[in-house]
């Protein structure tokens, strides 16, 4: 099963069985993980180093994560990447060891690592409502908030669900901590703009303009000589103190087809035409 | 079932006898070849585990997992016997 796959059944055990009360979002994986028979307890006495775990034991299920983590919506997604390893891997025997062995623990090979991520954006953000409610909107990080107080996850988290989910539009996400490119990553369509960065390149202080709701901004501070004149930016950033980082929204669009996205290979200047 | 008798050293009409008829008393060799060549355990072929039970080693798994502090590994352990204890309840 894939991870996607996983978590649409999660998700469908979630809509079904919810007590009456609840609204569908935000999806709450305490109750999933309870139903599961997984005890969920958050502790605050755990040293900073310490996330998040699922412990399978003979008489004990459990998720314990770190009380300590400051947003709601990262101990969310921490439940929820447990989750995805309990339904994932709990049978695959080569890669985890118990609480006893933990002195030769080696870190997780990445691949299980993603395919929990995968699942936990998955069972938090699925991809029908999301999309319906992202609607025909221009991403910015007004739009990426208002998500993520319906799913209860983190503007992070929520913008990279952004990027997954728009196969076609232009879109990039780019952490800043002062003034250098900490990460950053595009949606497929973002790769007709040309959009590249280099690892802790430099981002002037005049490319970070802090507007949650998104501004037009002068193409060339993002894109490339050759592409910025065909694409028009929509820039939004965030100052996210407790990670001593901004984020930042990029959204573009033809210039020259305003409404609709385009393959600026299609539109280049034809020689041949009066 | 061809493949399974040859992986067994055996034939093709005992295999269908092993799995047919309920009072077949295999003898420990078959039964510990038939265990490697079905990739499972004699305990799971005789039912006294289930494939499940089988697997049910001690498992964790970490997010973002750092190498932990003696502390922090003893307040893990101190937690989830309390855990335990409320569950026994």
């Amino acid at each position: 099963m894939t991870p996607t796959q996983a978590a649409i059944q999660l998700t469908k055990l979630w809509r079904d069985n919810r007590p009456e009360s609840r609204p569908v979002y935000p999806v709450d994986c305490r109750f999933i993980a309870e139903g599961l028979g997984i005890k969920v307890h958050g502790d605050d006495s755990l040293g900073d180093e310490f996330e998040a775990a699922l412990i399978l034991e003979a008489d004990l299920k459990a998720i314990l994560y770190n009380d300590n983590i400051r947003e709601e919506g990262r101990k969310n997604f921490s439940i929820a990447h447990e989750l995805g390893h309990f339904s994932l891997h709990r049978n695959q025997g080569d890669f985890h060891c118990s609480m006893d062995d933990l002195n030769e623990m080696q870190p997780h090979p990445k691949g299980i690592e993603q395919e929990a991520n995968a699942f936990a954006a998955t069972l938090l953000m699925p991809a029908d409502d999301f999309r319906d409610t992202l609607a025909l909107r221009t991403p910015t990080l007004e739009v990426v908030s208002e998500l993520a107080s319906r799913y209860d996850t983190t503007l992070t988290a929520t913008a990279y669900r952004i990027l997954e989910l728009s196969k076609v539009s232009p879109v990039a996400v780019v952490r800043v901590r002062r003034n250098q490119v900490i990460g950053w990553s595009r949606s497929e369509g973002m790769r007709k703009t040309g959009f590249w960065l280099e690892k802790q390149q430099s981002i002037p202080d005049s490319a970070l303009c802090m507007d949650r709701g998104g501004q037009v901004v002068d193409s060339e501070l993002w894109l490339k000589p050759g592409y910025a004149g065909r694409w028009e930016l929509t820039q939004s950033a965030v100052w996210m103190p407790y990670y001593d980082q901004t984020l930042v929204l990029l959204s573009a669009r033809s210039a020259e087809l305003k409404d609709e996205w385009c393959d600026p290979e299609e539109y280049s200047p034809d020689p041949f035409a009066s | 079932m061809d493949g399974l008798a040859g992986r067994i050293d055996s034939t093709k009409s005992y295999v269908w006898d092993l799995e047919n008829k309920p009072n077949i008393r295999p003898s420990a060799e078959t039964v510990s070849k038939l265990a490697a060549a079905l990739d499972t355990t004699i305990a799971v072929l005789l039912g006294e585990r289930t494939v499940e039970d089988a697997d049910e080693a001690d498992k964790v798994f970490f997010r973002n997992y750092q190498a932990l502090k003696p502390d922090t590994k003893k307040q893990i352990r101190r937690i989830l016997d309390a855990l335990k204890e409320e569950n026994g309840n």
